[in-house]
């Protein structure tokens, strides 16, 4: 998987190279400190995608995705965790709040949790906070909760692109609003369609 | 503010009763309510321990602060004056584990709603529930002080409430009786709107289908007022951590100076962690030096849990909270191929 990883990553940077927000803290011209009010701009228009996914089924089912060489979307920056019971709402909260134009969580499906009832009460805490996240104003489609078994390749896949797409449906200007900084007209050509060449 | 009063009179003398009674007869060692402060003239936390002092307990709209906050200090056995949104602390207090119901004195208090520096909280507005759910001694609107224990409560709630209601600002009076609230069956609040003189805010399921961008205004216009000063945790008596996220070095969950993304992730955190668990008593946001009124999420989080659990924060003291359980066929609305 790590090697896969290693592959999207350079896939990733090679496509996004100048379409992509800079990272917070990044020092680019005009960076501020992570989160800052400064002057920092939000860049492009492909979207930047946190995903949390546990250890023992949808990180599973994204290595399967790799090794069947399912191509999906670069948007996401894959978090493994030992199981969706582990994803505190606060690291959500804080991926939205730091600039984050979506959040995708996905674990085992209920009752096939590795520590047996994790996803269970994780369930009740994710739905719970997207109702959260949708009274503050939180689109409904920039936090995405699924659930993807180990042998699910195909449908990591396609519910990659399936995020990706809704997520750059929904554009930019929320999350960098959040983080306080501008917006700026991209400078080159966003890849949009990035997936969309290698399928 | 005249127009916001009931027979607080009565049930001052009530309190006082007792709190007399419950100290000399030793059943508790210790009662905490309210006293006029000697400079500010506020009404702020009263210690009394001598049954002498009990005639400096003092009762009335303003006594708002919300004194579950103290329980999980106290460590004697304690009697405290409690309004029902107090009371429903103590009880989740009770059900989380953190206080043994047993070394508390409920004195329940009936409420019409507290002003707060002369203006009535919004969690008032939203409020339904004018007796205490669980209670060792009951103050009735009339100050009659009913030494009643848990196992008359069915016989309570059939009594009929006493001048209880406040509307268009009639002291326990005529108008009043006749709009008197039926216990907490009846959900609509007694302490209307035109009381109040505000508007009622909107249902939740009205501000959900308003855009997400007005939403989000609505939030960050709360966030923009907001200086972390966390008041509002302090205040809280759901937020009983050792130590806050907040207040931890390790993870940067704030930066130095404080902006929209801090303020932001304070908040939806906190209220996160009070899922299930708050019971609108408006202490945050009558804590709040800088106006921040965010009592509409904690309602529409309330309201969450209520229909997609069925679950409601202190009032079953024998109920399993909310999100520290689960069902196998718990909802998932909104999920990606939830159904």
């Amino acid at each position: 998987m790590r090697d896969e990883d290693k592959g999207a990553a350079a896939r990733m940077e090679a496509c996004c190279s100048g379409g992509v927000a800079e990272a917070p803290g990044a020092a680019g011209p005009g960076a501020a400190a992570p989160g800052g009010d400064g002057p920092a701009v939000v860049r492009g228009s492909a979207p930047r995608i946190v995903a949390f996914l546990c250890n023992w089924c949808s990180y599973a089912g994204a290595d399967l995705a790799g090794t069947s060489r399912l191509q999906y979307p670069p948007h996401v920056r894959v978090i493994r965790v030992p199981c969706s019971g582990r994803i505190n709402p606060q690291y959500i909260i804080k991926a939205l709040a730091e600039g984050a134009d979506g959040v995708l969580v996905s674990g085992c499906h209920p009752g096939d949790c590795h520590y047996l009832t994790g996803n269970l009460y994780a369930r009740r805490r994710f739905a719970v906070l997207k109702r959260l996240l949708e009274l503050a104003g939180y689109e409904s489609d920039r936090v995405q909760f699924t659930w993807v078994s180990a042998s699910e390749g195909g449908r990591f896949a396609e519910v990659i692109r399936e995020v990706s797409a809704k997520v750059e449906a929904l554009g930019r200007a929320r999350a960098a609003e959040a983080r306080g900084v501008a917006v700026e007209a991209t400078a080159a050509p966003a890849p949009a369609s990035v997936a969309g060449a290698g399928l | 503010m005249s127009a916001l009063t009931m027979d607080y009179a009565a049930q001052e003398r009530g309190i006082r009763a007792i709190a007399e009674r419950v100290l000399s007869s030793g059943e508790a060692s210790l009662v905490i309510g309210f006293r006029k402060h000697p400079v500010t003239g506020r009404r702020s936390p009263a210690f009394v321990r001598d049954p002498a002092n009990c005639a400096s307990l003092v009762w009335d709209a303003e006594c708002d602060f919300n004194l579950a906050v103290y329980l999980r200090d106290v460590a004697e056995k304690a009697a405290v004056v409690m309004k029902p949104c107090d009371v429903r602390l103590a009880v989740n207090l009770a059900v989380e584990g953190q206080i043994a119901r047993k070394n508390l004195v409920v004195i329940g208090v009936a409420c019409g709603g507290v002003v707060h520096e002369g203006r009535v909280p919004s969690a008032c507005l939203d409020c339904g529930v004018r007796f205490p759910p669980d209670y060792d001694y009951l103050v009735e609107a009339d100050g009659g002080d009913w030494p009643l224990g848990a196992a008359a409560r069915a016989e309570a709630s059939a009594s009929p409430a006493v001048g209880v209601a406040i509307a268009g600002g009639d002291i326990g009076g005529a108008a009043a009786r006749a709009a008197e609230d039926q216990r907490p069956a009846d959900p609509s609040p007694v302490l209307t709107a035109e009381a109040a003189g505000r508007a009622r805010p909107p249902s939740t399921s009205e501000f959900l289908s308003s855009p997400p961008a007005d939403r989000r205004q609505r939030f960050q216009a709360e966030l923009d007022k907001c200086i972390l000063c966390f008041a509002c945790r302090q205040a809280c008596a759901g937020c009983y951590c050792p130590t806050c996220f907040m207040d931890r070095g390790a993870v940067d969950w704030k930066t130095a100076v404080p902006n929209r993304g801090d303020k932001e992730t304070y908040h939806l955190t906190r209220m996160s962690h009070l899922a299930g668990r708050c019971v609108g008593c408006g202490a945050c946001e009558k804590a709040c030096p800088a106006g921040v009124d965010l009592s509409y999420l904690h309602r529409g989080l309330r309201e969450f849990v209520g229909e997609a659990y069925g679950y409601e924060a202190g009032l079953d003291p024998a109920a399993k909270p909310a999100m520290n359980s689960f069902s196998a066929d718990d909802p998932q609305t909104g999920f990606l191929g939830g159904k």
